[in-house]
């Protein structure tokens, strides 16, 4: 009995770990290509706008 | 001839799911969980042979015949252990270390407590009985030739008059409550289990918003860039392409 309560405690302390590792992964693939566009903007607001504004390029 | 002594009148004192042989022998088998041929093992020569479920009642069950009859100086312990209950274990733990607090010192058993046997029957029973254990020996034939072998060792009677004991049927109930469950035990478990699931789900969703912002966070990267990469290749290329045209 001991023993399947220990493998039983193994066993749920791995599928929390795999359900966490899972919902970490899918908010990283969820935002990145957000986060890329916002990146983008930024550099289009803080760079390129006032460099074609100020006839740099 | 060794000493030989009456045990208590109407010995066994105490029914249960046994068989009983000549009063006159020295040992006793408790085939624990297995159900063997009692009435062969008696037949073989034992004082008594049955079952022990369970490691409060039946153990207070055992020893209350084993005291009752001093001529029962050695306790065969044979058969499979009850799952949960260890009644082998806690017995023979019962023999070595006794009873501390109303518990059996040493019992690996789900509820090992002795509560209708006094301070001096256990005393008595560790002081008559030799315990031997052959423990997961479901055969017959080595069961008869350890009665056999005992037999041959018998010291005579325990110098002392027969201890009777009262179990308290009473107990009955504490028996069935332990092959069943405590219903609060079960309420408390499945509140447990409530929480638990509630953390995880808590521990999952903030996983997901950590990973939410980290995933932002180098798309941010990423985009920044990715654009300073168009911004330098437009202020290099794009004069030589207006000069080249």
């Amino acid at each position: 009995m001991t023993a399947i309560n220990r493998m039983m405690e193994s066993i749920r302390y791995k599928a929390q770990i795999l359900a966490r590792t899972n919902k970490l992964d899918s908010g990283i693939m969820d935002s990145g290509i957000i986060g890329f566009a916002i990146g983008l903007a930024l550099v289009m607001i803080f760079i390129l706008v006032p460099a074609l504004l100020l006839g740099g390029i | 001839m060794v000493e030989k002594k009456s045990p208590a009148s109407g010995w066994p004192i105490v029914k249960g799911d046994f068989h009983a042989g000549d009063p006159q022998s020295c040992v006793a088998v408790v085939t624990m969980g297995s159900h063997l041929d009692e009435q062969g093992i008696c037949d073989a020569g034992a004082a008594i042979a049955g079952s022990c479920k369970t490691e409060n009642l039946g153990l207070e069950k055992v020893i209350a015949n084993v005291i009752s009859n001093p001529n029962i100086r050695f306790v065969l312990c044979c058969g499979t252990e009850v799952k949960g209950h260890l009644a082998g274990q806690s017995f023979i733990a019962l023999h070595a270390n006794g009873v501390s607090g109303g518990k059996i010192v040493g019992a690996q058993g789900a509820i090992p407590f002795i509560e209708n046997l006094p301070e001096e029957a256990i005393k008595r029973f560790q002081e008559q009985v030799e315990i031997v254990n052959i423990m997961e020996t479901e055969d017959l034939a080595t069961i008869k030739a350890k009665i056999a072998e005992l037999k041959a060792r018998d010291p005579g009677a325990f110098p002392a008059e027969p201890m009777i004991v009262e179990v308290k049927e009473a107990g009955a109930a504490a028996e069935v409550a332990v092959a069943g469950v405590n219903p609060q035990f079960l309420e408390i478990e499945e509140r447990l289990d409530a929480i638990e699931e509630k953390i995880e789900f808590v521990d999952s969703e903030v996983a997901q918003r950590v990973g939410r912002k980290i995933g932002r966070d180098i798309g941010i990267l990423y985009g920044l860039v990715a654009g300073l990469i168009v911004f330098m290749m437009l202020l290099v290329l794009l004069p030589k392409l207006v000069e080249y045209l």
